[in-house]
């Protein structure tokens, strides 16, 4: 399907990139956001890299999926950012604020926003990599050989960000919240 | 061992599949599609100035060897001034210019084609 957007667009036809964007930009979004942490900076990355992906459409060989192309362009432009912004607004590993409900309440019932809200704010706490790796990883569901595709990263590398990620991610979920396994229903 | 291993790759595709984020901004793809309508017409822009640049850049080539061939077979002085030191003078401007003139378009055509 996104070859014959893709056709359009190179044969002149702007509207049907209209397509990719609506396609793409939830997931661009989610890795954006796993980078920055901040969905207005997110938002800036995402035009900046649909609007790079636009103009350099042509290059796109159709060696690798679609995807991995746009989210290599959507992920080099989110670091980029942050290397700009100096990572100085963004502090990882802050304990999540436990909000509304009581950590009982918590274990016993979260709804289904709930926990997306916390399983969220809980991949805002990780560093960059780690949130985008189980992000590419778990939700993408992307290899490892796509991942280093994507990426940049060397497979021994990203084998030791998504443990560190695994270990980071059930910590602050289990700790902070009380949360163990069974109460997400699993 | 195994069987917990498996157990954590379920939990965490599980608990992953529910961190896509959407998009809170509604006009986001009109947004981008305006810079990419800004971006396009930008670039057809460019392409016509740097046509024309290339033009006018043969024309002025072409007519300064003209002139620079033409000086010196000439024989009457020209505003009180020697056809041949006319002719050298006006040379060395022309090498000059030609020069400039290169440096300029070929900066001119690296950005056309990054816009591209």
């Amino acid at each position: 399907m996104d070859d014959i957007y893709i056709q359009k667009v190179l044969k002149g036809d702007a509207d049907a990139f209209r397509f990719i964007i609506r396609s793409y930009k939830d997931m661009a979004y989610s890795l954006a956001m796993s980078v920055v942490k901040d969905e207005f900076i997110a938002q800036e990355v995402l035009q900046t890299s649909f609007v790079n992906a636009f103009s350099n459409l042509a290059t796109f060989k159709g060696k690798s999926k679609f995807s991995t192309w746009l989210y290599r362009i959507v992920i080099n432009e989110a670091f980029k950012l942050l290397k700009k912004q100096g990572n100085s607004t963004i502090i990882y590993g802050e304990p999540l604020v436990n909000t509304a409900c009581e950590i009982d309440d918590f274990s016993l019932q979260i709804e289904v926003d709930d926990k997306r809200y916390y399983i969220n704010e809980a991949l805002k706490k990780l560093s960059p990599k780690e949130s985008l790796a189980l992000r590419l990883f778990y939700l993408e569901e992307n290899s490892i050989e796509e991942m280093i595709e994507i990426t940049g990263w060397t497979s021994s590398n990203i084998k030791v960000i998504l443990h560190r990620a695994r270990t980071n991610m059930k910590q602050m979920l289990e700790e902070r919240f009380s949360i163990n396994k069974n109460s997400f229903n699993l | 061992m195994k069987e917990t291993e498996t157990k954590d790759e379920n939990f965490f595709q599980e608990m992953m599949s529910q961190s896509k984020l959407e998009l809170p901004f509604s006009d986001f793809e009109d947004n981008v599609m305006i810079q990419i309508e800004k971006k396009i017409i930008q670039q057809s822009s460019f392409s016509k100035d740097l046509k024309l640049s290339w033009l006018f850049f043969i024309a002025g080539s072409v007519f300064g060897i003209v002139i620079s061939l033409i000086l010196p077979q000439m024989h009457k002085p020209i505003f009180g001034i020697e056809p041949n030191k006319l002719a050298i003078f006006f040379q060395i401007v022309f090498v000059s210019l030609l020069f400039a003139q290169i440096d300029i378009l070929t900066k001119f055509v690296k950005r056309v084609n990054l816009w591209k």
